[in-house]
């Protein structure tokens, strides 16, 4: 009698155990789409954002649509000028934009900074998001438990949007192009 | 990980059918596993709320300040004095009595809550909004007839009545690595660059509560507790306002890192001063409307430092026309996983051991015993 009772209980017990491994993987693949419907859907987000902050500009620079691409051209040394302080009338940006814009006033051109300043950090935040739903799935992948359950899947790269300075340094490891004082500034 | 913890129960029951297969039937072989079972989910939804769990502070401001006057009335009653054998009462007498309400006062405020008062409080109120109307209740009282007298709020900003109350939210940031946490601040940056404590509202009491730090203006801590009384209703928002003295604009970095941006509804404008002037400003926010930061940060920078309480509207007045809106954290950040903590996964696994062994040691002792033995005894050797 001692027998059948244990078969049938080691078999209840496989059962149970099947069950829970089933749900599990069923569980962790679900997550996995999840995570990486998620990262696309945010990638488009950043796409968003960042055509976003050429519309916001040119609206509140007062640009016409001609003056885009020359915009855009000059747009990342523009910014990586000091565009704002006591003497914001001497800006670069500002000085380019009342070239092309002779209305431009100093008024619009605090507005303008403010939304670059929102945009830029709009746009951070939108790519620390990603890189947050990258690092969920990576973690999802590698742990001990999740990892076995998804040891076929692969990693989604995530693309950070950096600039070709910041990219140079990433992978050189040198960043020895610092002019805090614009010592070796261009004349202008 | 913590579902391991299910292994111990399934494990326990092979044991038990294989060294007591009389004495432990299926309902106890499902007892066996189901309690644990229900102690390891329990133990992971409170491992996961504990580590998410945060507080944040709704605005409002009271609308209506009520005194109930104390008033009495007469309950007729008959009790039983002695009932026969089938339980019928068989002599009654007079039992009634006169009951005391005694006097009390409440708030209520604009999203429709009501709160406890003092007599000081709606005195105050009263005589600040020049409002006692008398309300008739009438009662049936006995000897005293009590009624009612409502106070309402007059509309002047200045004579606004703060409440702040404290809800509770979900936040997966602070328990887990996402790149959106902070890391801690120690005691020698805190001390270095004199940052702030989380203030404790609940000590303040939800009247008294204030929103700023660095300077004791009455002024300015009054307008901002009147702003945050106004707006919290449409808005949710908690405002803050810092001021830092002679530190440089790392102290804000570190004042976001410190209170780990702060909670979700609030909006916290650190300024630095020094020599008279506003030296830097910038704001502390989870919000998704980051114009309204930068707008606010720019214009602090160019107002006046002894004029504070212009800053203080100025703050009000952006995020009201910027409108205002507070992460969702819950949406937002849904992707988060929180595992419960490897505490936690040692507790469940002890408690889940100690119940396991407690439940079988009961199913080994007790009555019943295995009622399906004699269906397999034909099978038995």
């Amino acid at each position: 009698m001692k027998r059948p009772v244990l078969i049938w209980t080691i078999v209840a017990v496989i059962t149970v155990i099947g069950f829970i491994y089933f749900m599990m993987n069923l569980s962790y693949e679900k997550k996995d789409v999840d995570y990486r419907e998620a990262m696309t859907a945010q990638k488009k987000t950043i796409a968003n954002v960042k055509d976003k902050i050429w519309k916001v500009l040119k609206q509140k620079a007062g640009l016409l649509d001609k003056q885009e691409n020359a915009f855009k051209a000059v747009f990342v040394d523009l910014m990586s000028e000091r565009y704002e302080g006591e003497d914001q009338d001497q800006s670069p940006m500002f000085k380019w934009i009342k070239e092309q814009n002779p209305d431009f006033k100093m008024e619009m051109y605090m507005d303008m900074a403010a939304a670059i300043e929102a945009n830029q950090e709009e746009f951070m935040e939108a790519q620390n998001r990603l890189i947050d739903i990258g690092r969920e799935h990576a973690k999802l992948l590698r742990a001990p438990v999740s990892g076995h359950f998804l040891k076929d899947k692969d990693t989604v790269e995530v693309v950070v949007v950096v600039s070709s300075h910041t990219k140079k340094v990433m992978e050189t490891g040198i960043d020895d192009d610092v002019d805090l004082f614009g010592s070796n500034k261009k004349e202008k | 990980m913590i579902y391991l913890c299910f292994l111990i129960p399934l494990i326990a029951i092979i044991i038990m059918s294989w060294k007591f297969p009389r004495r432990v039937n299926i309902t106890e072989r499902i007892i066996i596993f189901a309690v644990p079972a229900i102690a390891i989910i329990v133990a992971k939804v409170i491992s996961t709320s504990t580590q998410t769990h945060d507080t944040e502070y709704w605005n409002s401001h009271v609308i209506k300040s009520t005194y109930y006057e104390r008033w009495n009335e007469w309950i007729e009653k008959r009790c039983c004095a002695s009932y026969d054998a089938s339980g019928n009462c068989t002599n009654w007498y007079d039992c009634s009595y006169c009951e005391e309400h005694p006097a009390y006062w409440t708030a209520s405020d604009n999203i429709g809550k009501t709160y406890s008062y003092t007599k000081a409080q709606f005195e105050r109120d009263a005589k600040m909004w020049n409002s006692r109307k008398f309300k008739d209740m009438n009662r049936d009282y006995h000897t005293v007839d009590g009624d009612v007298y409502v106070a309402t709020y007059d509309k002047v900003f200045e004579h606004t009545v703060p409440i702040v109350k404290q809800y509770g939210y979900k936040n997966k940031i602070q328990a887990s690595k996402s790149v959106f946490n902070f890391e801690p601040v120690d005691t020698a940056q805190i001390r270095k660059y004199g940052l702030y404590r989380y203030p404790y509202y609940e000590l303040m009491g939800i009247f008294n509560y204030n929103p700023v730090m660095g300077t004791v203006d009455k002024d300015v801590v009054n307008r901002l507790r009147w702003h945050n009384a106004h707006m919290g209703a449409v808005w949710k928002v908690n405002m803050m306002l810092l001021v830092f003295h002679n530190q440089p604009v790392r102290a804000a970095v570190l004042q976001e890192r410190y209170w780990k941006r702060g909670n979700k509804n609030e909006f916290i404008l650190c300024l630095g001063h020094s020599g008279g002037k506003i030296k830097w400003a910038k704001v502390i926010s989870w919000t998704d409307k980051k114009m309204i930061m930068k707008t606010v940060e720019q214009k602090a920078r160019r107002m006046d430092y002894k004029n504070l309480a212009a800053i203080v509207d100025m703050m009000a007045n952006e995020v009201k026309v910027g409108q205002f809106t507070y992460k969702k954290f819950e949406e937002d950040f849904n992707y988060i996983r929180v595992e419960p903590t490897m505490k936690a996964v040692i507790w469940t696994m002890v408690i889940t051991f100690v119940i396991t062994v407690i439940i079988c040691l009961i199913a080994v002792f007790n009555q019943f015993e295995c009622d399906i033995g004699n269906k397999f005894s034909r099978f038995s050797r």
